[in-house]
């Protein structure tokens, strides 16, 4: 973020309203907002500009409409300014929804911008190849880009004249995202994994190489592969710090010189480099994506990890059973656990039969992401919720349960009740805080003649507390042998009446919401006392001495644990969930690591 | 010590959006004619929405009105803004909003509402119905769940009963929601 240039712009409107600016200030205020709150910079200067503005009396300026005389060049458009432009529609696309009517691009010398305009009060739409006066559109921002927007007040002046305009041409790796003119050479034509994507694949140049992408509802003209374009305004997006071009290839055209040498790209980062590795091929699956070549599990002396074997490895199918000797490989996370990627560069070479130590055994309580070896039992059968499950519910050991997951591949057999299990490498995946195993690949040994008691200690259950009911905090119950009701504020029982020698209790009753399921959850005083660090004794003593009494103490724990994720391990009675033991949740950075390869993991 | 308990109603869970996805969604609708039956915005990654939690940075907040005063607050998160109200329905959310200072991190259990500006434009508001101070960990664990929670829509997006009209409505792109997510991850990296 560049701070400086926020905080020019914010004087310079303050200066327009005749306030002097404390630089100083607003640049504290920046660097509070955006680094100390997180608060994305368009929404801090929004912000700052107008507390400043409302300390001195004075209301954010409308949006100015420009005299129409005043024309802007494209270049130096800003979000916020109302504009009048002129220039030529260089594409148009189909709407992305109902809500807009046309989108697309717009250029002139300077430069070029997308437009948009919105089917609600439409004006006319534009003609692709023609230019046009554009008064009072507005300078948006979508995506982090300035984007033109155009509405009912907009008016459009089509131009019966076609003025010259020469794009500047980019160089792949000077792109940033906004819109740019290149010229390069498709190298790679890429499967379509979207219904609305016409091509994808990747074009370079003598510079770098990028990823490229042809929307549906534009020319049907597919780019060829290993041949050179010219690409005026194509839209370049950023995306998990990889940059693509959106193609019109209307705008394409292909240009004789096919001897463009093209640079390829760099490989990708969040991995580290492996020494040579020899490991076992415990399970493995062909051909899973158009990236990936194969996946599975490889078990090497240290322990095993699952792996990835890229396309672009150019390496022969391993076989199942057999040893490798690995270089050049990479390890990476993924979904929380260790992976081994083998891509570009790297070499896998069979090797002689060895022996391979037995896994070791762990326990289901201190299983983590990755690949175990387990000894368990059937404790719970689920109904199966779709066809190609098998079978799924919960086994366990003598340290806990864990959910399974059995898919209907073939050789693969139901768990029976009353056996012990040895699972040999089975996959342990995380999923909204819990763990879950897949025992699909798995090698299962049923053992003969053994019993294992298993630990029940309830379901753990992570979530939000999004509500907290009535009746909680501190709550005064029914002395009565066997009662135990929660009398009224007025010591009132509603079988034994009046009770004024009553038992203090402590509880919160609320929600706990998961974000698919709100469950109903009872804190009892045990779970309250540890998680607040308040005892009975301790909120006795507000309710009985401060002025608001028993509602001090809900106000108090509401306001510490209100809107909060906490771990829970809880039993379950009919839709009420009990606390065993609860505690405060905290962020697991391997599961942020885990989610940025899940968010940005398609593009390798 | 358990009584007998009726399940009257299904409460809502809160669905984990980020504020650029609220952002796009313009769609609501309600299941059923009863007059009671919720009332639904659908989310461009495919699923609807009743309830939504958030945790972002109280950056502004206005009163409007004397006699029935309500409260308009901006949330803001890594990928954009929210926009909060709370009035006399809401009592305990109003009262929060009015006494923290600004900024402040905040958790907001609120119901999304479409509303139609002016120009044309739909703009969702959340009505709160708690408002809490949080710590800027609590806001980490929520861009972490609602990083999560995004990127299971996506992947599901094809087997969610709600897909069909999420595609009529908004023809997603979802690879620009995986973005998102992304970018807003990157946001919390310390």
């Amino acid at each position: 973020m560049d701070t400086h240039e926020i905080t020019t712009r914010i004087s310079q409107k303050l200066k327009a309203q005749e306030i002097n600016p404390d630089l100083e200030r607003i640049e504290a205020k920046i660097n509070r907002l955006v680094s100390e709150f997180g608060v994305p910079p368009s929404e801090a200067e929004r912000t700052i500009l107008q507390d400043i503005l409302k300390e001195h009396g004075k209301q954010m300026p409308k949006p100015q409409t420009s005299s129409p005389s005043d024309i802007t060049p494209i270049a130096d458009l800003a979000p916020g300014e109302w504009v009048t432009i002129e220039g030529k529609v260089v594409s148009v696309t189909d709407p992305p929804s109902p809500a807009v009517a046309q989108k697309g691009i717009i250029a002139d010398e300077s430069g070029a911008i997308g437009f948009v305009i919105f089917a609600k009060g439409a004006p006319a739409l534009l003609k692709a190849g023609e230019w046009c006066r554009l008064e009072s559109a507005v300078v948006d921002e979508f995506r982090g880009l300035a984007n033109l927007k155009i509405h009912s007040g907009t008016t459009v002046t089509p131009i019966n004249e076609d003025r010259p305009l020469t794009p500047v041409i980019t160089s792949i790796a000077d792109l940033s995202p906004g819109i740019a003119s290149l010229k390069g050479k498709v190298i790679q034509n890429w499967d379509v994994r979207h219904d609305r994507m016409q091509q994808t694949g990747l074009i370079g140049d003598e510079t770098g190489t990028v990823k490229f992408l042809v929307w549906k509802g534009g020319s049907d003209q597919q780019l060829a592969t290993d041949q050179v374009y010219s690409i005026r305004y194509a839209a370049v997006e950023e995306y998990n710090g990889r940059l693509s071009v959106t193609i019109d290839p209307a705008t394409c055209s292909p240009l004789e010189e096919d001897e463009l040498e093209v640079r390829s790209a760099a490989p990708g980062a969040m991995e580290e480099a492996l020494p040579r590795i020899e490991g076992k091929i415990i399970s493995v699956e062909s051909s899973v994506s158009d990236a990936i070549a194969a996946q599975g599990i490889i078990a090497t002396v240290d322990g095993a990890y699952s792996f990835t074997i890229w396309e672009n490895a150019g390496i022969l199918p391993l076989e199942q059973g057999m040893w490798y000797a690995i270089e050049g490989a990479r390890m990476g996370v993924f979904r929380g656990a260790s992976r081994i990627s083998i891509g570009e560069g790297a070499q896998i070479a069979p090797i002689e039969d060895r022996p391979l130590p037995p896994p070791p055994l762990t326990p289901i309580a201190d299983l983590s992401p990755g690949i175990a070896t387990i000894r368990v039992k059937l404790v719970q059968e689920w109904e199966s919720k779709s066809d190609r499950m098998l079978q799924s519910g919960l086994v366990g050991d003598e340290t806990g349960v864990i959910k399974f997951i059995l898919w209907n591949n073939e050789g693969a057999c139901k768990l029976q009740e009353n056996t012990v299990y040895n699972f040999f490498y089975v996959i342990v995946d995380e999923y909204n805080g819990r763990l879950s195993v897949n025992l699909t690949q798995a090698t299962a040994l049923p053992e003969e003649e053994s019993d294992i008691e298993v630990a029940r200690d309830g379901t753990t259950i992570v979530g939000a507390l999004v509500h907290i009911a009535s009746g909680s905090g501190i709550v005064k119950r029914c002395p009565e042998e066997g009662c135990n009701r929660v009398l009224s504020r007025q010591n009132f029982c509603p079988i034994h009446e009046f009770k004024p020698d009553f038992k203090y209790d402590l509880r919160i009753r609320g929600t706990l919401d998961d974000g698919h399921v709100a469950r109903n959850i009872l804190f009892p005083r045990d779970v309250v006392e540890s998680l607040f660090r308040m005892t009975l004794a301790e909120a006795q003593e507000i309710a009985e001495n401060q002025p608001l009494g028993a509602d001090e103490v809900i106000r108090q724990l509401t306001e510490r644990a209100l809107g909060r994720y906490l771990k829970v391990t809880a039993r379950q009675f009919e839709d009420l969930f009990i606390a065993n033991h609860a505690e405060w949740l905290t962020p697991d950075m391997s599961m942020h690591t885990a989610l940025l390869n899940r968010a940005g993991g398609d593009l390798a | 010590m358990t009584q007998p308990r009726i399940q009257s109603y299904i409460r809502e869970p809160a669905k984990r959006v980020f504020a650029a996805e609220l952002r796009d969604a313009r769609y609501s609708f309600r299941e059923g004619d009863d007059e009671k039956s919720p009332t639904y915005i659908l989310l461009p990654t495919g699923e609807r929405s009743n309830r939504i939690f958030i945790v972002g940075s109280l950056t502004q907040k206005e009163k409007r009105g004397e006699q029935h005063s309500m409260y308009l607050a901006r949330v803001a998160d890594p990928t954009g803004t929210f926009f909060v109200s709370a009035g006399s329905y809401q009592p305990e959310a109003m009262q929060q909003i009015a006494k923290l200072e600004s900024p402040a991190f905040v958790a907001v259990v609120g119901k999304p509402n479409a509303y139609e500006t002016p120009d044309g434009n739909v703009l969702i508001s959340v009505r709160a119905e708690t408002v809490t101070a949080v710590d800027r960990e609590m806001r980490d664990l929520w861009v972490l769940d609602c990083a999560e929670a995004t990127l299971d829509r996506i992947d599901a997006f094809e087997k969610s009963p709600d897909a069909e009209a999420a595609r009529r409505e908004y023809n997603p792109n979802l690879e620009s929601y995986k973005k998102m997510v992304y970018d807003a991850l990157t946001a919390i990296r310390q």
